[in-house]
This record gives structure tokens, sequence and C-alpha cells, in this order.
């Protein structure tokens, strides 16, 4: 072999940035007394160049042929399928056809799907249960299940008899990616937290986020938090959300909802000044505030007559 | 959450298709790499990409796991662009495309990007002085990166044979393109 040959070896690697210190270190000292080795370098860069135009076919022309491949094999039988069964694990194919019963919530399958596999003609749930499965082979220990970042959840079984079992399960992904704030994907999220979140600290901070959104689905998601949150501080950083947000009949319901039932006197005395800010009547209001679940309260009268007077 | 090629096999193998789909959709320009290194037209490699593609699905049985999904298919590919050498004639090589030319840049910049373009034309237009097995392994080496160990898979020889034919091809292929 040529002592030029391991060195030319690394001239790609030295490219991708994928040689180690050492080994950098010892091509650079190669080529400061090799010429010819130098131009091979030189030459690297019009070959490697050469390559984007040479082997880069349009998406249609790949999509066209995947079509044709399929069209042409749909027709056949799948390969030696009776002998897939006896040969290989029998794991894979039983999950699969009980998993194909399965009621699946798939949350934000176009991203855990999508990702890393390309768009076509893919049928996304299949994969989605394919994924599972995936995850569900290596999964060894308890552990690995604790650590997973898919969460299965109000799970019902079923025996169907002849050893098989039918499953209906819902199916959370954990992702961890970042995106523009105006991202219809971050809106998607932040209505999930501030509907479904279970701990105050994502509530709170979804809800201070959500401040700045215009989105209408985002703001009726304030709303609903700002009038069902159970925990008064997010019910308060909703409200305040609102105040700066296009004001409309979503919102106003809202507000008379909070005057008419929240058990908080700070949450309804917001409430009466943002409604009077919109100059929402004093006869309305006073007509508003009372219902059967929260007294009547002679402080929100005041506070009425006081605010509109303003 | 990407699926490893041995679920997608497995599935495919039981039946679906779409399964199928994802992999043609990971390999596709490995494999069409390859087909380029046997035919100047783009119709012809993509052609050559279908009749793999078809092949792999009807021998997918057969694919033991011994080597990856990506080595198996890419070397199905190599054979069927040597069928397709046997059956036709090689055609001439190919010329700067014109919308090629026309997507260089005019200005202060226009001379460097014509003559980039030219030297890499230049490239293309000599790999057709290696042999196809030498052009598979500069083609998988450096337009799709593959490791040398897969390469060596794909050609069916050591690694040390690849690493030596890749340095002879390179040299071979830059005296080509210095002699113009």
């Amino acid at each position: 072999m040529d002592k030029c040959t391991p060195f030319f070896s690394r001239m790609v690697d030295l490219r991708n940035r994928r040689l180690s210190d050492d080994e950098q270190e010892a091509l650079f000292a190669h080529l400061a007394h090799c010429g010819s080795c130098r131009e091979l370098l030189e030459f690297h860069e019009d070959l490697t160049g050469a390559g984007g135009d040479f082997v880069e076919p349009s998406e249609d022309a790949l999509t066209a042929v995947r079509r044709r491949v399929i069209d042409a094999i749909s027709g056949e039988a799948s390969p030696h399928r009776r002998e897939v069964v006896a040969l290989r694990r029998p794991l894979w194919r039983r999950p699969r056809l009980l998993a194909a019963a399965a009621s699946v919530l798939i949350l934000l399958t176009g991203v855990a799907v999508g990702r890393g596999i390309g768009r076509g003609t893919v049928l996304e749930t299949d994969v989605f249960i394919a994924a599972l499965e995936n995850r569900a082979a290596h999964n060894i220990r308890l552990q690995d299940v604790e650590d997973s970042p898919t969460l299965i959840s109000n799970v019902a079984v079923r025996s169907l008899g002849g050893g098989r079992v039918a499953l209906a399960f819902d199916v959370a992904q954990h992702l961890e990616i970042q995106r523009d704030e105006n991202d219809p994907l971050v809106n998607e999220v932040l209505v999930h937290a501030m509907l479904d979140q279970s701990s105050l600290g994502p509530r709170l901070k979804a809800v201070s986020m959500a401040s700045t959104a215009t989105n209408p689905k985002v703001k009726e998601a304030l709303v609903f938090a700002m009038v069902n949150d159970p925990d008064l501080p997010v019910r308060l950083r909703a409200l305040e959300a609102l105040t700066s947000a296009p004001y409309g009949d979503t919102i106003e319901e809202g507000l008379f909802r909070v005057l008419q039932h929240d058990d908080s006197m700070q949450m309804r005395l917001l409430a009466v000044e943002f409604l009077a800010q919109r100059e929402v009547s004093r006869q309305r209001l006073l007509d508003g505030m009372g219902s059967d679940e929260v007294p009547f309260d002679p402080a929100l009268t005041e506070a009425i007559h006081h605010t509109t007077n303003l | 959450m990407e699926l490893l090629d041995e679920l997608l096999i497995e599935k495919t193998l039981a039946g679906s298709l779409e399964c199928f789909d994802v992999l043609m959709q990971r390999y596709q320009r490995d494999v069409f790499a390859v087909a380029r290194g046997y035919t100047d037209s783009r119709d012809d490699a993509l052609d050559i990409c279908q009749n793999t593609f078809l092949k792999a699905y009807r021998k997918l049985e057969t694919f033991a796991g011994r080597s990856s999904f990506r080595t198996w298919v890419t070397s199905i590919a190599a054979r069927e662009g040597l069928n397709w050498v046997r059956t036709r004639s090689r055609k001439a090589p190919a010329t700067i495309p014109e919308d090629k030319l026309a997507s260089i840049p005019s200005g202060d910049d226009h001379e460097s990007a014509l003559l980039e373009a030219e030297r890499r034309q230049l490239v293309i237009d000599h790999l057709h002085v290696l042999n196809p097995r030498s052009r598979i392994a500069v083609i998988l080496r450096y337009f799709r990166e593959m490791p040398i160990r897969e390469i060596a898979a794909v050609l069916d020889c050591s690694e040390g044979v690849t690493r030596n034919m890749l340095f002879r091809s390179v040299r071979k292929l830059r005296d080509a393109v210095a002699t113009q």
C-alpha cells in the first residue's frame, strides 16, 4: 500500500470534520511535505462538489419511481408471508395485529412520525403503531419503560379468545423541539397546556406565554383558564393576559361567568374593573353579578357603583 | 421516533407496502447515485432505481441482516447497473445542461462560478475513465459519503482493497481532468 493511502482516506473525514485532533495533526504533517497529497486535497473540493448535481434527482421523479414500484407490487402477494411467521419472532406480528384494533390518541403525530421518515404515501397511523412496537421491543427492563418518552394511559384490555387480546389505549409522546413563537405548533401546545396539564407550573407558564398570542383558539383557551382553572394564580394570570387581547363576546361572556361563579373576590373585582373599562353598563353588571353558587356580596355592589362612576 | 430498518422490513414481509415505501424513501438517493454511475441519463438511472426496488421487494425474504439494508439494496443497484450496461450501449458523456448554465450567477461572481461549474462538470465527464467498480466506489464515497466498510460490502471486497481502489481512482480522475 502506498504510504500516502492512509492519509488520503482521511481527506474526506477532514472535510466532514470527523477527524480527531491527533489524526488531523498527522494529516497536516504529511501534507506539509507531500505535494501530491496537497493537490489531491484540492481536487477533493471539485470531486465532492460535483456530486450534488450528479446524484440529486428531483423529489417528484423519485416519488414517481416509488409510486410505480408500489403499483407494480401491490397486486403481488407479500414475499413469503407464511414463512415469515415461522422463521421470525412472532413478537412483531402479534402486537401489530392486536394494535390495529387499538384506539390511539396521537399527540403531535406529524412531528413524532414525520421526522426522519419523510413525506409521501405512508399511512401515519400504521407507521405510528409500528413505532410503538419498535419502542416496546427495545424496552427490555422496567427502567426502560419508565424512562420511555412514550406515555400509554387509559388502557382497556379484553381477551378475544384463541390467544388474542384487544387493546385500547391513549398514547402521548414526549418531544423536545424548538419553534418560532408564532408557529402553529406552539399555539397548539400552549392550548393543550392550559386545558390538560395537571400541574400548576406548566399552566402558569403557558398562560403567560399565551398573552402575546393573537390566535383565536389560544384566546379561547385563556378564557377557559380564566373561568375554569382550579388554581387562582392561573385564573388571575389568564385574566391579566386577556386585558391585552382584542376584546370580544368570548371574553365578555367569560368575564360575566367569573363575576357570577368565581369564589375569589379578587377575581370578581378584577372582572368588574375589566368590564367597566369596556363600558359595560352598571345595570348589566349588577344584573350579572349574582348566582346561586356565589352569594350576593354588598362589597361587590359597592365596587360596581364605584367603578362605573369613574 | 425513527423506525429501525429491521422493523420496516418485518412489516413489509407482513404485507405493509407503506413500510416498504419508507424504506425506499430512506435509500432512494443512494440507489440513484449508484445508478448514475452506470448511465449519463437521469431517466435511465431512474429506471435502474425502479428495477432495483422491485428486485429488493421480491428478494426481501432473503435479506438475512448480515449487512445493513442500505448496503444490501445498494449492492442490488450495482448489479442492476451492470445488467443495464450489458444490455445497452453506453451513451455519450453528459454536457452541462442549459438550466445549470442559466443558474450560474451574473456579475462579479460570474467568472469564478462558471469556472467552478466547469471544473465540476469535468469531473463528471471524466468518471468514464474509471471502470464500473471504481466509479461506484467514488460515487458512494464522495457523493453519498458512505463509509469505506459499507462500500467494501457493496463491492464485495476488503476495506483495504476499497481504500486502494479509491486512492488510485481519484488520482486517475484528477490526472484525466488535469490533462484537459
